[in-house]
């Protein structure tokens, strides 16, 4: 009975090991290709561990890189917002001075508007037409003066005092010039100069400082002078002048003796051959009251042409 | 700005130039007042180839015509018969 049991644990064992060298191969084969796998596998991560060490060393250089980059960055955003912030204070700059610019647009308008108003009125004030009519009135007025000078042998020279001048006096040299300065101050008429000297004319002075009558004085000496170059112009020593006290006339003698006096002082003597005289007297009219010979109504005859008196 | 700065020079000195004027134009009207007075004569320029004014008595306010014909007297004879007239 034993060895049935036996028989068959060893058939079975026989049969076992039969399937199990059956599947040897099958596994030695499996074995065999996962180890290749293993390998390729290996080899691959090899590769793989390299390229990853390979690519670390990129890496690295990549964050140099990288960290250099944000430095730059970061000076590019500093510099970005100095410049940003500069840009906001020029617009606001800018803005103000436009500001300022329309301002003063505006206040060059009003400055043009009122020059050109202040060149209309100044241009009204000082026309043309005034500056004419001071020239045309001194011109009259010379003409005149020149009238005195060439007719009468007349000549008048404001300075220190008054210089008057007499021509055709002299019948033998009518071009002879008679001359006496009187001046007037403090109320008292003084002669400071009589070329030729005259005598016996203390007289005269002294009816002058009395009446004040400057134009009768200034005409009796003509005459004086004339009565002398007559009788031959004798010379005189040096005589001492009055000095009584009397008012002043309309015209003040203390002025500066004027500088175109010395220029319109020409000699205008006309000469004429014929001896015969035609004085004609006309018949005297009366005379208005505007034209007296004071200062004033010389003034109003000279803005008269050529100086007409009303018939 | 500049045009009108010198404008206002312009005005300034034209205005100094007319005040100089009327000084002048002054003293020369003072001038011949000085003329006119002594003389008691005011000259006619109409003619000028006649010697012709007035005298004037301030006095009576009477005027008297005079005419010289400059042609037939000689300067000196004009002048001192015109002298005579005012001076009596």
């Amino acid at each position: 009975m034993d060895t049935k049991p036996e028989e068959s644990v060893r058939s079975k064992m026989e049969s076992l090991k039969l399937a199990c060298d059956r599947e040897i191969p099958a596994h030695l084969q499996k074995a065999d290709s996962a180890a290749a796998a293993l390998r390729e596998s290996l080899a691959s991560i090899r590769a793989r561990v390299q390229e990853t060490v390979h690519c670390q060393g990129k890496l690295g250089q990549v964050k140099a890189k990288l960290r250099e980059a944000e430095e730059e960055l970061f000076k590019a955003l500093a510099a970005k917002t100095r410049k940003e912030t500069k840009r906001m204070a020029m617009t606001d700059a800018i803005a103000a001075r436009k500001a300022r610019i329309d301002e003063l647009r505006r206040v060059v308008q009003d400055q043009r508007a009122k020059r050109d108003e202040y060149g209309a009125i100044l241009s009204q004030q000082f026309s043309e037409s005034e500056d004419r009519s001071i020239k045309d009135s001194k011109e009259e007025i010379e003409e005149v003066i020149s009238w005195y000078n060439k007719v009468l042998g007349f000549y008048i020279e404001g300075g220190h005092g008054v210089r008057f001048t007499f021509k055709n006096i002299n019948l033998k040299n009518p071009d002879e010039e008679f001359c006496f300065t009187v001046r007037h101050a403090n109320d008292v008429y003084t002669l400071i100069d009589c070329d030729p000297h005259l005598n016996e004319i203390k007289e005269l002075l002294d009816e002058l400082n009395r009446t004040n009558g400057l134009f009768k004085f200034v005409r009796d000496m003509r005459q004086r002078f004339q009565e002398a170059a007559s009788r031959g112009l004798p010379m005189v020593m040096h005589q001492e002048y009055s000095t009584i006290s009397g008012s002043a006339p309309a015209l003040s003698m203390s002025t500066v003796r004027s500088e175109s006096f010395a220029k319109s002082h020409e000699h205008h003597q006309v000469q004429h051959e014929k001896p015969d005289r035609q004085v004609k007297k006309l018949s005297p009219g009366k005379w208005n009251k505007s034209q007296s010979l004071s200062p004033g109504s010389a003034l109003s005859l000279r803005r008269s042409p050529r100086f007409k008196v009303k018939k | 700005m500049d045009d009108l700065e010198g404008q206002r020079v312009a005005v300034l000195e034209k205005k100094k130039m007319l005040k100089k004027q009327k000084q002048d134009e002054f003293r020369a009207q003072r001038k011949l007042s000085m003329y006119a007075s002594v003389t008691n004569i005011i000259p006619n320029l109409d003619d000028q180839s006649r010697v012709m004014g007035y005298i004037v008595d301030r006095d009576t306010k009477a005027v008297q015509n005079f005419e010289i014909d400059a042609e037939k007297v000689t300067a000196y004879e004009t002048c001192n018969s015109i002298w005579k007239m005012i001076t009596p």
